[in-house]
């Protein structure tokens, strides 16, 4: 058995130079007329990125021929040296999402109607803006971080206040998250240790020091910093709205699995994975980022000649669903 | 439900001469070069695996309380003819599967599929007319000639889509699932390190009393 530590070793984020990427990234935000030329990041394939080390979790099984199993995303696994302390700190946020925030939530739920609700959400994710300009822009994606300045300036305004969503109804531009801990991933930082937070829940080490920092652009977050029992209000009121939306998600989630704990921590390492890895694959990306996270699922997204002939086949039944389809797609790139 | 029946169902009665076409085609491909899918689409299989579960949920003679049995029984049928759940018990214990003799892994795939069964069917009542668009398909063959496939779908609700990605074998002229992944999240992989501390007896033993205490709790009800 191989142990964690040469594991985590092995993965293809930990051990490459993250700082010259950081430069060049840095260069590259001071000159981004040379960003939209081309995304030809220099001397990006210099750094050592090509040469993806994989790593493949059934090594010599008989599903090594898997096409599929090489993928970046199998190849890490993720530290967890706290173990024990995370459990209990599992067991405690367990409980009180079990008896203090899900009996609240389905209250509010019954109460208030769903409009109100997600005007509420929209509210609360319009604030949350400017997290996601700052770290579309630290990824180099400026088109990104301009959409997303235009949608808050829209929200902001004929939104009165983020309350509704015509940027995304009307003008059908969509939101694309962003947050401080996935750049540091696509800068290519290691995720560190599982953490699991009294309350905040699960998170790494990384996504830790991106949550801090993100908090240093999030006005919900400096209200918590500036007047303690105002912000406190906020985020107890962001969070029982949030949750009224997902009443008797988790128990379902946690009642199926077969140890809870590792469950939530393994769904929140993929998840986390999955945002990053895209981030590096999206068209968008920089060239750098892309060699960077490989190829692979994002092809996809692309138009392929079979199923477009299938579609073509299937023409008028399909249309309706053809257009929520391109939405999906225009929300992705 | 089209198991043991037709292979199409009447509304896709339009694109029979399509397949016929396809169908010539691929035996004059077969001369030539390596033989290739002569099952359905996996996209085609994707959408029809979901038009049929929706169709059950949304059948007003199978809807509340009393007919749970009946609905729950029709789920497992259309998803133990989707789901392939010795590929997923295979690849949920990974390297562990070989050191196994056939008795042992003929256990684990009824105990693993029960299990699932068991703790997943009732979520299926949490469908309330949320929309699943069937997007593109790939299809990849390995060295050996086997062919994988995945389907994105989006499963649309309130004002978000989540995408949810099937992933899929060629098995006996049939595409199989033998993996979900929900935005980003791997059903299988999930398992596959829930079940990595636990050492096999200990897997069955705790399965056995999960399944035995679902039982419980039903005669309870």
């Amino acid at each position: 058995m191989v142990s964690r530590d040469e594991k985590e070793h092995r993965q293809p984020w930990r051990g490459k130079p993250a700082w010259p990427v950081l430069l060049v990234l840095l260069g590259c935000l001071l000159l981004p007329a040379s960003m939209a030329a081309g995304d030809d990041a220099g001397d990006a394939a210099e750094l050592g990125f090509g040469s993806e080390e994989s790593y493949d979790p059934w090594d010599d099984d008989l599903w090594d021929d898997d096409p599929w199993a090489t993928d970046a995303l199998a190849a890490a696994r993720l530290a967890d040296p706290f173990e024990p302390v995370n459990r209990v700190v599992f067991r405690f946020n367990d409980r009180f999402y079990v008896r203090v925030l899900d009996p609240v939530a389905r209250g509010y739920a019954a109460t208030l109607p769903e409009d109100i609700r997600l005007c509420f959400r929209r509210f609360f994710r319009n604030l949350t803006a400017p997290v996601r300009v700052v770290n579309h822009l630290l990824q180099g994606r400026v088109r990104d971080s301009g959409t997303e300045l235009l949608r808050f300036t829209i929200n902001t305004t004929i939104g009165i206040a983020g309350l509704a969503d015509p940027a995304a109804d009307s003008f059908g531009i969509r939101q694309r998250h962003a947050d401080f801990g996935q750049t540091l991933g696509v800068y290519g930082f290691g995720a560190g240790f599982y953490i699991n937070w009294p309350f905040l829940g699960p998170s790494t080490l990384r996504d830790s020091v991106g949550m801090a920092g993100d908090s240093l652009v999030n006005p919900a977050s400096r209200l918590l910093l500036d007047d303690p029992r105002t912000g406190g209000a906020v985020y107890a009121g962001r969070s029982v709205n949030a949750a009224s939306f997902h009443v008797g998600e988790y128990e379902r989630l946690t009642k199926a699995a077969f140890d809870p704990y590792i469950a939530v921590r393994d769904a929140y390492w993929q998840y986390r994975r999955q945002q990053i890895l895209d981030r590096g694959k999206a068209r968008e990306a920089p060239k750098l980022f892309r060699e960077a996270t490989g190829d692979g699922w994002s092809d996809l997204r692309e138009e392929e000649p079979a199923a477009a002939d299938v579609r073509q086949d299937r023409a008028g039944a399909l249309s309706v669903e053809e257009d929520v389809r391109r939405d999906n797609i225009s929300q992705e790139d | 439900m089209w198991r043991g029946k037709t292979f199409l169902p009447a509304r896709f009665a339009f694109c029979y001469p399509a397949l016929l076409a396809a169908a010539f085609c691929w035996l004059l491909a077969a001369g030539v070069g390596p033989t290739l899918a002569v099952a359905a689409d996996p996209r085609e299989t994707v959408a029809l695996a979901v038009d049929e579960i929706i169709g059950v949920l949304t059948d007003p003679k199978l809807a509340g309380e009393e007919n749970r049995e009946a609905r729950y029984g029709r789920v497992v049928v259309l998803v133990e003819n989707f789901f392939d759940f010795e590929e997923i018990s295979m690849r949920t214990l990974g390297p562990r599967w070989r050191e196994l003799d056939t008795e042992k892994r003929q256990l684990f795939i009824g105990l693993f599929k029960q299990y699932l069964e068991r703790n997943y069917v009732d979520q299926v009542d949490s469908y309330s007319g949320e929309q699943v668009v069937v997007g593109d398909q790939e299809i990849r063959e390995d060295r050996r000639g086997n062919l994988f496939a995945r389907v994105a779908t989006d499963f649309v609700m309130n004002d978000q889509a989540v995408p949810v990605n099937y992933r899929m074998r060629e098995k006996k002229g049939r595409w199989v699932v033998y993996d979900v992944d929900i935005e980003g999240v791997s059903l299988v992989r999930n398992f596959r390190s829930q079940f990595e501390p636990y050492s096999f007896d200990e897997l069955i033993r705790r399965m056995e009393e999960s399944i035995a205490s679902g039982r419980e709790l039903d005669s309870q009800s």
